[in-house]
Order: C-alpha cells, then structure tokens, then sequence
C-alpha cells in the first residue's frame, strides 16, 4: 500500500497571481519582483483606485500548509542513500524528490530503498521511463 | 561525542557538521550520524552530542543490529572500538522489541529513546520483508508515447 500523509488539509491560496512590482510592465530594467513603492507622488503607494494592489502581511499563505504538495507531504531533495535514509522515519511528513543530477542507475537504486522504506517518491518513474522507451 | 560536556558539543554541531542534510522548501535539517534515531538534528537525538546513544541499523537478512554507546563513557571517549557496543538481533520482533526495551528503559539507560527505537525497529524489519518479498521492484513504465496519439 502506498503511503499517506499523516494530516491533509486543503491549500486555501488567497492570492493566486502573483504581484508583480509597480512599472515593471513599462521598463525592463524594473523587474517583476515586488518592491513597496516609496515615492512622494506614487499612486500605488497612494491605493488610487484601479491601481495595482499591494500586498500586506496577511497576504501569506497558511504556515499550516506552506510549502506542502496538494499530496499533503513536504518535499525534502535527496540525492543519494544517505539522504534518503534520513526520511525513514519522517515517511508520514516528508516525501523524496531524486534530485535532477542523479544517473538512472543511481535512481533505480534509490527508488528501490525508498520502496522498501516506505517513503514516497515523487519523481519515482523519471529516467526510468525514458530509458525503457528507447 | 567527545570527552567534554554534551552541551558544549551540541551548540559546536547543531549547525556545522557534515552529517546535516537540508532541504530548502521547507528549510527542514535533518542528521544521518550514527546514533540519530529519528533523523532529527535535535539535541535529544543527536549521536553527536549525547554520551548515551542508541541505534538500530538494518543487518543481514532480516536481523538488526542495535548499538549503544559505552555506559562509562568518559572512559572509553578516546577508544573508538571500546565506545560502542553492537547486539545482532535476528529473531521475531516480539524478541527484538524486549531487547530494545532493556536496552534503553528497563535498564534506565535512555528511558526517552525507547519510542523512537522501537519505530526504526519495526520500520527496518518491516523493510526487510518487503525486500525479501521482492514487491520493490517500482512501478511498471508508463506506456510509449508519441505525437498524434
């Protein structure tokens, strides 16, 4: 049986586009990520109507599911046995992610052990898939 | 685990050593040294810093080895092969389950790790029935795919 996440909740995501910084759509030079305005004279500072919203602290997520797959676990990056044998008792909270460097033999191996460990996988069948393909 | 105070180690290893492994989002530490029961870089499990630790690591076939560090440790804090001592255990896990009680509670040596030493137990057995039942072999692949179809 595959394993579950001890708790699931829903991700309520309030936001969902992201706020892009004020002017960043007139000058490349202003990129996207958001900066507060501070100008005497800005009318986003201002809250003018029809202007970009800027957010507030109470814009973040829930930190009850931050950062959490809509699986219910939390993603930790392995990249060889070691790593992996770290979640072995963290397999309700935390699933594996085979990093994006490691070799198809590697990843066989790795998936096997977490199998048997009971931990989950997300990117159990990348490589593998490619290679039976050929 | 040196021959000085467990707190003057934990506050030099909680966040330099080579055995912590993070991961980013969520910024989660976990330690993989000998001795961690659960993975956690915590001062309770930490096998760095405690002088009293216990381990449990998987052995041929289905049996278990279950470590513990010397009970006079200062004594031994020089002497690598003195400081641990390692019991193979190959029965059930009823039988198992005893050995790690006395190990850890019964003989009042680490009451608070007996949970923690128990889970790994089981997990580790656990893991070795899988493997010898071969239902690891992963997921089949998925199908051919190709444009148009």
């Amino acid at each position: 049986m595959t394993v579950k996440p001890l708790e699931k909740r829903k991700k309520i995501v309030k936001r969902p586009n992201k706020v892009k910084r004020h002017q960043s759509d007139i000058f490349k030079s202003v990129k996207e990520s958001w900066r507060k305005p501070h100008g005497i004279d800005s009318r986003v500072r201002r809250k003018f109507r029809g202007n970009i919203q800027m957010p507030k602290i109470g814009s973040g997520t829930d930190k009850k599911t931050r950062h959490r797959m809509p699986n219910g676990f939390y993603r930790f990056v392995v990249s060889n046995m070691k790593d992996l044998e770290v979640l072995m008792m963290q397999n309700r909270k935390y699933a594996a992610e085979i990093a994006h460097n490691v070799s198809s033999r590697k990843r066989k191996e790795l998936v096997t052990r977490a199998a048997e460990l009971n931990i989950k996988v997300t990117n159990a069948d990348a490589r593998v898939r490619a290679e039976e393909n050929e | 685990m040196a021959n000085f105070s467990e707190d003057l180690t934990w506050m030099v290893v909680r966040d330099t050593s080579s055995f912590l492994r993070k991961g980013r989002f969520p910024s989660a530490t976990f330690s993989c040294e000998r001795g961690n029961l659960s993975g956690k870089n915590s001062f309770k499990f930490s096998g760095l810093a405690n002088k009293r630790t216990v381990d449990v690591q998987p052995g041929d076939g289905s049996s278990l080895k279950l470590t513990t560090t010397a009970k006079d440790f200062d004594a031994v804090a020089r002497k690598p092969k003195a400081m641990r001592k390692t019991k193979v255990l190959s029965k059930s896990m009823t039988a198992v389950a005893k050995a790690v009680s006395i190990a850890t509670a019964d003989t009042f040596y680490r009451p608070d790790m007996k949970r923690a030493a128990l889970a790994k137990a089981c997990t580790l057995k656990e893991a070795a029935k899988r493997k010898a039942a071969g239902v690891t072999k992963g997921k089949p692949a998925r199908k051919k795919w190709a444009w148009g179809k």
